[in-house]
């Protein structure tokens, strides 16, 4: 379990939305591309659980841009993924990315805080300086 | 902005949690007691938008009197509250105490153990889950917004899209951002 220092919380946190992104995936793997693809009602900010899924990808991705002080181009959606196999398979590139940020060292060329027995401040670990 | 302490993200988010659940709220009241005490069938966890604001309301309970290691816990129940309305004032009283509750916690509280007794989740040889305080914390807000999707599923329904209320747009709205 991570730490509460709040660095660790937000490791914690990210572990869990990995987890939970996968375990709901999983699930909706098992019900079969075809049924990933229905429309199951306008209610939901995406109609079919394929958009919904390739939404959170999309989000992730334009946010981890965003972090990492980086252009960002359009919000990917639906339409940027054929199948959900295809959203995972990207979806895997995207979370070893995002989890290097969130957990990995920290080399910057700005200044020297890249140990961890002298971590630089919150702030500045979530902007690579 | 220098370190962010886990004290300063907790009050923020819980300053965020009763943000979101009061402007849901807000746009629930004004679809009247007929429509928030409707069935809107089995797809949602709770089926009326009702129920799902008194499930917050009551995990919220639950899980202060296990913060604070009061036993035996008292459950509230959506039967307790004849309507919506009904829910504002105790809820109101209940969120001074949990605000306080988080706004006077110390680093040294943050490690300490809490125990839970959990009807859906039951532990398998029955007895209690133990989590440090921290995570319970973290766990209770992350279940409100889990609820609140489906609410926010829920009044689109039976009038429209509601206000945003992703972490995000909190801050967006503090820098002028109108919706």
């Amino acid at each position: 379990m991570a730490d509460s220092s709040s660095v660790g919380l937000l490791r914690g946190l990210y572990d869990y939305h990995w987890w939970a992104n996968h375990r709901l995936f999983g699930t909706v793997r098992a019900l079969g591309e075809e049924t990933a693809r229905r429309e199951v009602g306008k209610q939901f900010s995406f109609p079919t659980l394929k958009g919904m899924f390739a939404h959170l990808y999309g989000a992730d991705f334009i946010w981890l841009s965003r972090w990492q002080g980086v252009p960002t181009g359009r919000l990917m959606g639906d339409g940027d993924f054929a199948t959900l196999a295809e959203l995972r398979s990207r979806w895997d590139r995207l979370e070893a990315e995002q989890k290097a940020f969130v957990e990995g060292p920290r080399p910057c060329g700005r200044c020297s805080s890249t140990s961890r027995t002298t971590p630089p401040t919150t702030a500045a670990r979530l902007r690579r300086c | 902005m220098g370190d962010v302490t886990t004290l300063e993200m907790m009050r923020g988010l819980y300053e965020y949690h009763r943000w979101a659940n009061r402007r849901l709220f807000d746009v629930a009241i004004g679809l009247g007691d007929d429509v928030t005490a409707r069935d809107l069938g089995k797809s949602f966890s709770f089926p009326t938008i009702k129920a799902m604001f008194t499930h917050i309301y009551g995990a919220d309970f639950l899980w202060f009197q296990c913060w604070k290691a009061i036993t035996p816990v008292r459950r509230l129940r959506d039967g307790d509250f004849p309507t919506l309305a009904a829910v504002r004032a105790p809820w109101d009283e209940f969120e001074k105490e949990q605000a306080m509750f988080i706004d006077t916690l110390t680093p040294a509280d943050l490690g300490r153990a809490v125990e839970f007794v959990s009807v859906a989740y039951p532990r398998p040889d029955g007895g209690a889950y133990q989590l440090p305080l921290w995570s319970a914390l973290q766990h209770v807000a992350n279940h409100g917004t889990h609820h609140r999707s489906e609410i926010a599923t829920m009044i689109t329904m039976v009038s429209g899209s509601p206000p945003g209320t992703d972490l995000a747009v909190r801050y967006f709205r503090a820098q002028g951002f109108p919706g």
